[in-house]
């Protein structure tokens, strides 16, 4: 008897302490958050340094190649006179507050988060999509920093999607 | 529900009932269901948040086009604005006059390379070894592609004279356009010194009066003898490196760290101006 109702308060409190389960991300989303988290954080550390150097009006080191001035002296780095990269920057910084929130398991967030980063993640890589472009075959200059920040937009809308696709619904099944 | 079921731990019935577990008793175990991920996908909200993504995308692109920054009123392919060198310059020479490492640097002012050069290397030089007294570079002109060549260096030296060398040499890498096809011809020249704020008609007597013409002769014929067959080519000292802001910092680095004083080639001195 004793074991048996041993047995049941275990349970019992093994429940109690379960998370609200349909807010808890498993082993695959916390990875995909948490990724999320880590290139938006590189991607606002790389966007920091090409909006300071635009503003300090200092050279950019191209680590990887020649090109980097030339791209970010353009006149495509710049849009009114704010540098493309801060947008880029604002933008990560708007996909690390989603994912912060989603890993957080803010309500709004388990509701809205993957909607949210797969929208933002779409349009950043649009706009990269354009910006490589304009490097290629307009401005005929490749910069690492730039190519860096369309990879990691990519690798973000890419893991976006999946998270879409990989999570369960949340909402109620109709009927 | 079969109370001896032991598969999931039993909740508290204060819990709410999770949306997305079967109602019914004993139940799948929680775990990845495909067709119902798949139904988010087909979710026409979702779909419309996309498309709505997309259009965003394609707006911000319009705008940015509408919006990118001046181009200088240049007719040049690759409008380009190369800041303000930091260190102090005396004629063709930026830097400190007694820095101890000295880069020469061959260049035409209507060869592309050299204008990547302008806007790649030199900036970077200027920030890290010229501004802080490590190394001083010297311009010298090897004008060999046309006659646009030797005007466009005959007014920079011009500029020089009223202690504008390097800012009228940003301004023609700026303005470069094709070789040979009128970028540098000689009212654009005038031009450009009016744009940067020269004394038009001190430069226009320099230039008119044709001051440079023997010097820059003389700086392609040292060019030549000196071996230098293209354009950029740098020196660092007395040896020739690769024109890369890499090859140039190494070899500045390495002259740095050597104990005895780098020779400079004898055969010319500083030249300002």
């Amino acid at each position: 008897m004793d074991k048996a109702v041993e047995s049941r308060n275990a349970a019992k409190r093994a429940a109690a302490a379960t998370p609200l389960d349909e807010n808890a991300l498993g082993v695959g989303g916390l990875a995909r958050w948490g990724a999320l988290g880590g290139l938006a954080l590189a991607a606002m550390g790389v966007a920091a340094y090409l909006t300071y150097t635009h503003y300090a009006d200092k050279p950019v080191q191209c680590l990887v190649g020649h090109e980097c001035q030339t791209v970010q002296q353009s006149e495509y780095a710049t849009m009114a006179g704010v540098p493309v990269a801060l947008l880029g920057g604002l933008a990560a910084t708007a996909l690390l507050v989603i994912a912060l929130s989603r890993l957080r398991g803010l309500p709004l967030a388990v509701e809205w988060a993957s909607l949210a980063a797969v929208s933002l993640t779409t349009m950043s890589v649009a706009f990269a999509a354009y910006l490589t472009y304009v490097e290629l075959f307009v401005l005929d200059a490749i910069c690492i920093y730039c190519v860096t920040l369309a990879s990691i937009f990519t690798a973000s809308w890419i893991i976006s999607l999946s998270d879409t696709y990989l999570t369960r619904d949340i909402s109620p099944e109709p009927g | 529900m079969t109370k001896g079921s032991k598969r999931r731990a039993k909740k508290p019935a204060a819990r709410p009932a999770r949306p997305s577990a079967p109602t019914r008793a004993g139940g799948p175990p929680r775990a990845r269901r495909p067709a119902r991920a798949v139904g988010r996908f087909r979710n026409l909200g979702f779909v419309a948040a996309l498309v709505a993504a997309v259009i965003a995308a394609i707006a911000l692109i319009g705008v940015a086009n509408l919006l990118k920054g001046d181009d200088n009123g240049t007719t040049s392919n690759n409008p380009i604005d190369i800041p303000d060198h930091t260190a102090p310059a005396d004629g063709a020479t930026l830097g400190m006059t007694d820095a101890p490492v000295t880069i020469y640097q061959y260049s035409d002012f209507q060869c592309p390379n050299c204008r990547n050069a302008a806007v790649e290397i030199v900036p970077s030089l200027d920030e890290n070894y010229l501004a802080t007294g490590k190394a001083k570079l010297i311009f010298k002109n090897m004008a060999f592609i046309g006659q646009e060549s030797k005007w466009a260096a005959e007014a920079a030296l011009c500029a020089g004279d009223q202690g504008k060398f390097w800012e009228y040499h940003n301004k023609l890498f700026e303005e470069q356009d094709g070789e040979n096809k009128g970028a540098f011809k000689v009212e654009n020249l005038k031009r450009f010194a009016q744009e940067i704020g020269l004394d038009e008609a001190a430069f226009n007597t320099c230039f008119d009066e044709e001051k440079y013409n023997a010097k820059i002769a003389d700086e392609l014929s040292e060019a030549q003898r000196r071996g230098v067959s293209g354009t950029p080519t740098f020196f660092v000292g007395q040896t020739q490196v690769g024109a890369s802001y890499d090859a140039i910092s190494k070899a500045i680095d390495a002259a740095l760290a050597t104990p005895t004083p780098e020779a400079t080639p004898t055969a010319e001195g500083t030249s300002s101006g």
